[in-house]
């Protein structure tokens, strides 16, 4: 349990007189498990009056919307040295309902946070590494289609070690989102983008005199097995043996297809900038508005 | 179990692209069909339409009887998998598995059946403690199989989901589908863009461009009897020849006849032809491998056969492609490997004329049986 959800509970528990409650880590007699924020705890509140259901979903809400309040100004950079389960995650999702979102982030994963804000549901999830994250985060994204049937775009930022990056995490995730219509994706790591976020930043003239420069023929490209050629190569780091396995050809077959990329395109990728430049090519013309 | 059926579905996205045409299609009870075309033609739209995930502009759907068009997705017994088979890496492979019912609040028992149930299916029984991370690529994707499994549907929506297997286990994968569905007898709906995927796994396969059906057949007739040029290019690898020329008839023998070439077409072939595309300008259609260059070919056949240029020879251990060439037509034989041809020779060459195909230069259709 948090400080944080220590002291509200000892304030609360201070300021009605007429009811007590007791929250723990552990299990103990008379108290059921409740989530509150990122924390699952043990509650149990002993008052005289009421429903001991609502009266517990009005505490969660009363904390809840500090936890939330707190984020947003660490978000805003007013808020400084903020205590959350670091390292986490930012998530933006966009969808036409949250509804079951949410139930589906807290039934996943033991210790998650989420709101919505400007039709967009922020999620924080404490994960320790990059690739736990990639990992989770497809697989949430999948969950969302196959178990609410519902389409979602899902934006994730950089990873915060702690509060002072908690303000870039939000940041990119939300440009990450951005980026999903952009790049026609439903899942948009912003730190794997980091290609794509260069070539962004060069002026469209520039960009489309580069194609032209470098690439002779870019009407290869709509044929499909040429496209997959190039970019399985690429993807193998130009290594013929691998490529070929992936693409379910010969290694000679291949070898002759990059002969002829070669003679159409002017690029031979094989050699290293050639590929360099076959892939900024790619990219370039990947983003369109050319 | 339960059938499925297209009435004259359409899809207009916002903005306006009509993704899919007017399709119609009746999908069998416990069928392993599998909609196949190039990138952007509609396969996705479309099983993302029975899924429920997309609006259908206009048509009906009927699963199992039942018009669904307005049922909302959770409601119609289906469930999908996707490409990427990501799994929880914080999850073992049983919580992986029982995650969609348990949000379903099923009771634990139930859940513990069904799970349970699935990994004898799958054969995973042994890994149901493990991490994801401690699991190879093809148990993971029986993993990720077994999320939709243990869901009991009436129908398995699969949008490519081996497109991201490395070549060797993308084909044991195949033959774990076909056992799958054979155990599990329900229906399946098998989407790729890769016809090899789609010739080894569908009892019938829906070959799809610009939205459009363009055939459904069982693999074999959309291999011996491709309805049109396009599916006649898109299915076999490599590519089938096409040649532009004309039919001819002599004496009562009929030819097939391209730039200063004559081959005579075996009788029983000669019958099927549509009668009223003599003399008009066709494509003829003619396989790598029934292209020949062994002598026993060439002897038994010798009105199949011609001289034609070497451009390349590309040696693939098992088989040697000929890529030659006949007054500017390219042409591509698929060979044994002993064969002698070297780029530059001048080589004799047969058609099997048993097996061509002859397609209306102007509609672009087969126009015989
Ligand atoms: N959400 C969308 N909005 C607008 N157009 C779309 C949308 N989704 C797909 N399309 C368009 O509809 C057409 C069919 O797309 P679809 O994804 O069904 O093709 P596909 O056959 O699955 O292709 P692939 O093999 O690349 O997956 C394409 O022209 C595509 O650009
Ligand atoms: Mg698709």
């Amino acid at each position: 349990m948090n400080d944080y959800l220590t002291q509200f509970i000892n304030e609360l528990s201070s300021k009605t007189a007429n009811m007590k409650i007791q929250c723990k880590d552990v299990p103990f007699e008379g108290a059921a498990e409740e989530r509150f924020g990122f924390d699952r705890c043990y509650v149990a509140a002993d008052f005289e009056n009421g429903d001991r259901k609502r009266f517990l979903t009005l505490i969660r809400e009363l904390y809840e919307e500090r936890l939330k309040n707190k984020i947003d100004r660490a978000i805003m950079g007013i808020e400084h040295g903020i205590d959350l389960p670091f390292p986490l995650a930012v998530l933006s999702i966009e969808s036409s309902s949250y509804n079951d979102m949410q139930d589906l982030l807290y039934t996943l994963f033991e210790s998650v946070f989420s709101y919505i804000s400007n039709n967009t549901l922020n999620v924080f999830l404490p994960i320790d590494t990059v690739e736990n994250l990639e990992e989770s985060v497809s697989a949430v994204h999948e969950s969302i289609t196959e178990d609410l049937y519902l389409k979602a775009r899902i934006g994730v930022g950089m990873l915060s070690k702690s509060d002072i990056d908690l303000k870039l995490s939000f940041q990119t995730s939300r440009a990450a989102l951005k980026l999903c219509s952009e790049f026609k994706k439903d899942v948009v790591f912003y730190h794997k983008e980091w290609l794509e976020m260069l070539i962004l930043s060069i002026p469209e003239r520039a960009r489309t005199e580069f194609v032209r420069e470098n690439f002779k023929n870019p009407d290869i490209l709509s044929d499909n097995e040429t496209l997959k050629t190039i970019t399985t190569f690429l993807n193998c780091s130009l290594n013929l043996s691998k490529a070929s396995r992936l693409l379910f050809i010969h290694r000679n077959t291949l070898s002759y297809r990059l002969d002829k990329i070669h003679s159409e395109t002017g690029l031979d990728i094989r050699n290293f900038e050639d590929a360099m430049k076959m892939k900024l090519c790619l990219e370039i013309l990947d983003l369109g508005q050319i | 179990m339960a059938d499925v059926v297209f009435k004259n579905i359409s899809k207009i996205y916002t903005g306006g692209v009509k993704a899919v045409d007017d399709f119609n299609l009746e999908i069998k009870d416990k069928e392993f069909i599998v909609l196949v075309g190039p990138s952007g033609c509609g396969k996705s739209t479309t099983l993302r339409m029975v899924a429920g995930l997309e609006e259908i502009s206009s048509g009906e759907l009927y699963i199992d009887g039942r018009l669904v068009n307005d049922v909302p997705p959770k409601d119609r017994d289906i469930a999908m998998v996707f490409q990427n088979y990501a799994l929880y890496p914080h999850m073992n492979v049983y919580e992986n598995m029982a995650f969609g019912l348990k949000l379903r609040k099923t009771p634990k028992d139930e859940i513990d059946r069904r799970v349970k149930e699935a990994a004898k299916i799958l054969e995973i029984e042994g890994l149901l403690n493990r991490k994801p991370k401690a699991l190879s690529g093809g148990q993971r994707q029986r993993v990720a199989l077994g999320r939709a499994i243990v869901r009991n549907p009436k129908v398995f929506l699969m949008d490519e989901p081996l497109s991201n297997l490395d070549a060797k286990l993308r084909v044991q994968m195949r033959t774990e589908l076909a056992k799958l569905h054979d155990r599990l007898q329900t229906t399946f709906i098998y989407v790729t863009h890769d016809q090899t995927e789609a010739m080894t796994m569908g009892d019938r396969i829906v070959v799809m461009k610009d939205g459009v059906i363009q055939q459904v057949a069982s693999p074999q007739e959309i291999y011996n009897k491709p309805s049109n040029i396009f599916v006649a290019g898109f299915i076999g690898s490599p590519e089938m020849n096409f040649i532009d020329g004309h039919i001819t008839v002599k004496n009562g023998k009929y030819f097939i006849n391209f730039k200063d070439i004559n081959l005579a077409l075996p009788e029983g072939i000669a019958k099927t032809i549509n009668p009223d595309f003599i003399n008009k300008d066709i494509v003829i259609g003619i396989r790598p491998e029934d292209i020949h260059d062994e002598e026993m070919f060439l002897e038994t056949f010798p009105e199949y056969t011609f001289n034609a240029k070497v451009e390349v020879v590309e040696l693939l251990g098992s088989e040697t492609y000929l890529y030659l060439q006949y007054d500017g037509i390219p042409l591509t034989a698929r060979v044994d490997p002993r064969s002698v041809a070297r780029s530059g020779d001048m080589v004799k060459i047969g058609f099997d004329m048993n097996k061509i195909h002859i397609f209306d230069k102007e509609t672009t259709k087969r126009v015989m049986d």
